[in-house]
């Protein structure tokens, strides 16, 4: 698949590249997008592009695959690990929705809201959630 | 009041300090000895204050010209409000300068105010006009300066003219010059990126050299480049395809395309062809106009030390530029795979190739302006301002080939011994001889070549002689 | 792990007065793409003119692959390039004939990787140099720095005068050239988005030394901006925290940044005060801003 359709970088974001690439990934496994044993595209592709730094890139992949994200390929690139389950675990999934949620907590700050205003507003819009 | 616009526009001049330093000089060594003639109450000869008259005001005039071009050939012209006007009015002042001259020079030397006046701003208003509207007639402004140098009925009429001989033609002058300094302040006023000559600022310093280098990039300048110019780059540029046809692997191919570097490598030639023309002008022109005008003594003598100094002065100009225009570019160029000492000795090779490549014509030139000189000031004959009728000779003294007159001639410069005359008095400057001293083989050389007056004591003359 | 392509020890330049470098000590490795950053007037050029020996420091010692800068071999120079920030060409030759003319001094040439460029970058090989605009004089004369494929290039402001289109074109060049091996890439600039996509490293010149010189993602992971908001007053000693670039303090909230940052500094403010603390990434550009923050006090020196 081709690195911009499944990647988008925000070179002025304040997160680094390697994080937003790393995060993107995580989100991708999590939502399905990249099933398991998936190969990524490789680092030249994706440097070439994005126009992204292609040291970025690596540096991106080596943390997914030290957080046993991804495995490498001898000669081939890297693909997602295999994960034991279907879907991956809820601290994964979890992990894949923190950005988003930091934001939100940022915003709530600068609008000076409380916690349960924050909390009261969130409820209406997960009402179509699975209850556990 | 540091907020008067007027006040800014003249700090503008005072600031820069250089030209403020030379423009100073070059007023002070012309008025000078003008004030010592005054306070010792006796004027120079007619020639020293022809000679300085005027001529060290044409520089404090050019840097005025290049410094309004600098200020108006700009966006800020267009755009700020009321910018205009206090430079020019400024502009417009400095000319006052010339007019003060004139009224301190006119009474020490003895001549008309009116006279000094309208040569000295024409002076100005000339080479104010060389930097400031450049333009085809540039060259025209330039040979009129050397006229009175060259010709010297020309300086007959300048003397005449500050002497107070001729005020006629010195108003006709004043109110020339104030239509054609109307005219260009006119130009000036209106001057915007649609006028030919927007771009050409003369850079004075390197500051001015690099606004000046951009402007010349932006305007595309090589696309209004005369026809003639483009066939001279299209055969340098050929001349650069074939050389690097191939990678320069040798020493002499590089110093080949070393020699080519510059902004208008082709410069080399033209600026060469220009001082050719230059050069040939005053040469050939005294061979039609001697007739007429015959080249005195002094002149000559001037010509053969002055003309191969500019030579010179042309060649090594002419070397100097394309080696300035590297300058900004010579460290990047150092980055090119050679070592420092190649560097220095390739780039070295090419200069003193260039050098070779202009120099052998340059000292054709030089030798030949030398020696034509030279011999004409061996060969010219007398001037003579004014000849009276002083006797009929009587049928006694009658030689063979002399005339049948005795004339007395008011000679204005005394000459050399001329081709076909054995001369037997030796005139000097002012005397009055009788022609019929000079042993004439051909009278009609003579009259050619020696004779100077107005038209009704020629026609007496020859009328004389054809009788 | 990489060598040393450019190090410079204790360089000092001075201008009459003015020192703009002043014991400067800084090295390039190997294989980056590097983004030197600095304010207008910092010394980014004197910098790289420095670096490739176009400039004499008064103090110092610098080489380059190894060599004196000052005392370039023909081999050293043969694998490096430099596009000064003020490009000025010979104006008579056509774009054709100035490329011809470079690589007549080179040993080895790219002609494909020229031809390809001067068509992508929209350049007519039969136009004068003269007649092309600003813009396009820059791009040609990326284009001539590239033709020998130089292990080292020095760019000076690349992009300061580069529309949008030809500065990604730009910046997909550079990208090549960092994949292609072990290449190394030097640019000044202070436009911080380009430098964010295409650089790894980021060296940070301020007031004549290098006070930052590190990966960029570590840059941005250790300069964050921290919101903190207490019940009671703001404690007086907080702007004693280490790595303190900034601070603006309201009663009792205050907006503060830090260059130290590490994951467990919020856990160990919201401990220590019981305060309500938020994190911001900051991006390259205020980044930028806030080290220099602290240049709004007149200079010292």
């Amino acid at each position: 698949m081709s690195p911009r359709l499944l990647f988008q970088i925000h070179p002025s974001s304040g997160v680094p590249i390697y994080r937003q690439l790393m995060d993107q990934v995580r989100t991708l496994i999590a939502a399905g997008r990249l099933s398991s044993a998936e190969m990524l595209p490789s680092v030249r592709q994706i440097a070439e592009d994005l126009q992204v730094n292609p040291m970025t890139v690596s540096k991106a992949y080596s943390l997914l695959e030290r957080d046993g994200v991804l495995e490498r390929v001898r000669g081939q690139g890297m693909r997602v690990a295999a994960v034991k389950e279907s879907l991956p675990g809820v601290r994964q999934r979890q992990q894949a929705l923190k950005p988003l949620l930091e934001q939100v907590a940022a915003e709530a700050f600068q609008l000076n809201l409380t916690r349960d205003q924050v909390l009261a507003a969130l409820n209406p819009l997960l009402k179509d959630l699975r209850n556990d | 009041m540091p907020g008067n616009r007027y006040v800014q526009v003249l700090n503008t001049y005072l600031t820069r300090r250089l030209l403020m330093l030379a423009s100073v000089g070059m007023l002070a060594i012309s008025v000078l000895p003008i004030a010592v003639w005054w306070l010792v109450g006796k004027a120079g000869s007619a020639d020293s204050r022809q000679s300085m008259f005027g001529f060290f005001l044409a520089f404090p005039a050019m840097f005025l010209g290049a410094h309004v071009k600098q200020q108006l050939a700009t966006h800020e012209a267009s755009l700020v409000p009321g910018y205009r006007g206090p430079h020019l009015v400024v502009a417009a002042l400095t000319f006052l300068v010339p007019v003060l001259c004139a009224f301190v020079a006119a009474p020490a030397a003895g001549g008309s105010i009116v006279g000094h006046a309208s040569l000295l701003l024409l002076v100005c208003l000339m080479f104010f006009h060389l930097m400031a509207a450049p333009s085809g007639w540039n060259g025209v402004v330039v040979a009129f300066i050397y006229l009175p140098m060259l010709i010297t009925a020309f300086r007959l009429v300048v003397q005449q003219v500050l002497e107070g001989k001729l005020p006629g033609l010195a108003w006709c002058l004043l109110s020339a010059e104030a239509a054609i300094g109307v005219l260009l302040f006119h130009r000036l006023a209106n001057l915007t990126e649609d006028d030919p000559s927007y771009g050409d600022v003369i850079p004075m310093n390197a500051w001015d050299m690099r606004a000046a280098e951009v402007r010349r990039r932006n305007r595309a300048q090589l696309q209004k480049s005369p026809k003639m110019m483009l066939t001279l780059i299209a055969a340098e540029s050929k001349r650069l395809d074939k050389l690097t046809a191939e990678p320069a692997t040798s020493r002499r191919q590089r110093v080949a395309l070393l020699q080519m570097a510059g902004d208008w490598p082709i410069s080399l030639m033209s600026v060469f062809v220009m001082i050719i023309v230059m050069e040939s002008l005053p040469l050939l022109a005294p061979r039609v106009v001697d007739r007429l005008n015959p080249i005195t003594t002094n002149d000559a003598l001037a010509m053969a030390l002055v003309w191969p100094i500019m030579l010179s002065l042309g060649v090594a100009w002419a070397l100097w530029l394309p080696q300035s225009q590297r300058l900004s570019r010579l460290g990047y160029e150092s980055l090119r795979p050679s070592s420092r000492r190649e560097w220095v000795q390739e780039n070295g090779l090419a200069i003193i190739r260039n050098t070779l490549r202009m120099q052998p014509s340059g000292w054709w030139l030089r030798s030949f302006c030398c020696s034509h000189f030279c011999h004409r000031s061996r060969t010219s004959p007398v001037i003579v301002q004014r000849a009276d009728l002083h006797r009929r000779r009587s049928r006694d003294d009658l030689r063979c080939g002399c005339l049948d007159f005795i004339v007395r001639v008011h000679v204005l410069e005394a000459g050399g011994i001329h081709d076909g005359c054995r001369r037997t008095a030796a005139g000097v400057a002012g005397d009055e001889f009788l022609l019929a001293d000079l042993q004439l083989a051909d009278s009609g050389v003579c009259i050619d070549h020696g004779w100077r007056g107005d038209g009704a004591d020629m026609g007496g003359l020859s009328s004389l002689v054809s009788d | 792990m990489t060598d040393a392509v450019i190090q410079m020890q204790h360089v000092t330049r001075r201008f009459d007065k003015k020192t703009v470098l002043d014991q400067l000590d800084y090295t390039l490795r190997r294989g980056t793409v590097t983004g030197l950053l600095g304010k207008n007037g910092s010394g980014k050029t004197t910098l790289l003119k420095c670096a490739l020996g176009l400039q004499t420091p008064q103090e110092g010692s610098i080489s380059v692959f190894g060599e004196p800068a000052l005392q370039l071999s023909a081999g050293a120079k043969a694998r490096l390039a430099y596009v000064p920030q003020e490009v000025s060409l010979y104006p008579w030759m056509k774009v054709r004939q100035i490329i011809a003319y470079t690589r007549a001094f080179y040993p080895r040439w790219n002609d494909a990787l020229i031809a390809k460029l001067v068509s992508d970058w929209g350049l007519g090989q039969d136009e004068r140099v003269g007649t092309l605009s600003t813009g396009q004089v820059q791009k040609l004369s990326i284009v001539l720095a590239l033709g020998h494929e130089p292990d080292l290039l020095v760019l000076d402001e690349p992009v300061a005068s580069l529309d949008p289109d030809a500065r990604r074109k730009f910046l997909a060049t550079l990208l090549d050239v960092a994949l292609s091996g072990e290449r190394t890439v030097l640019f000044s600039t202070h436009i911080t988005s380009d430098l964010e996509r295409v650089a790894d490293q980021v060296a940070v010149l301020r007031r004549g030394r290098i006070v930052y010189d590190d990966e960029l993602s570590l840059l941005k992971d250790s300069v964050k901006r921290i919101r903190i908001a207490v019940s009671g007053t703001l404690p007086s000693d907080l702007e004693s925290l280490p790595g303190m670039l900034s601070c603006d303090r309201n009663g009792s909230s205050a907006i503060f940044s830090v260059k130290d940052f590490t994951s467990d500094l919020p856990e160990r403010l919201r401990n220590q005060w019981q305060a309500d603390v938020q994190v911001e990434d900051l991006n390259l550009e205020e980044i930028f801003l806030e080290l220099h923050h602290e240049a709004e006090v007149p200079d010292a020196r």
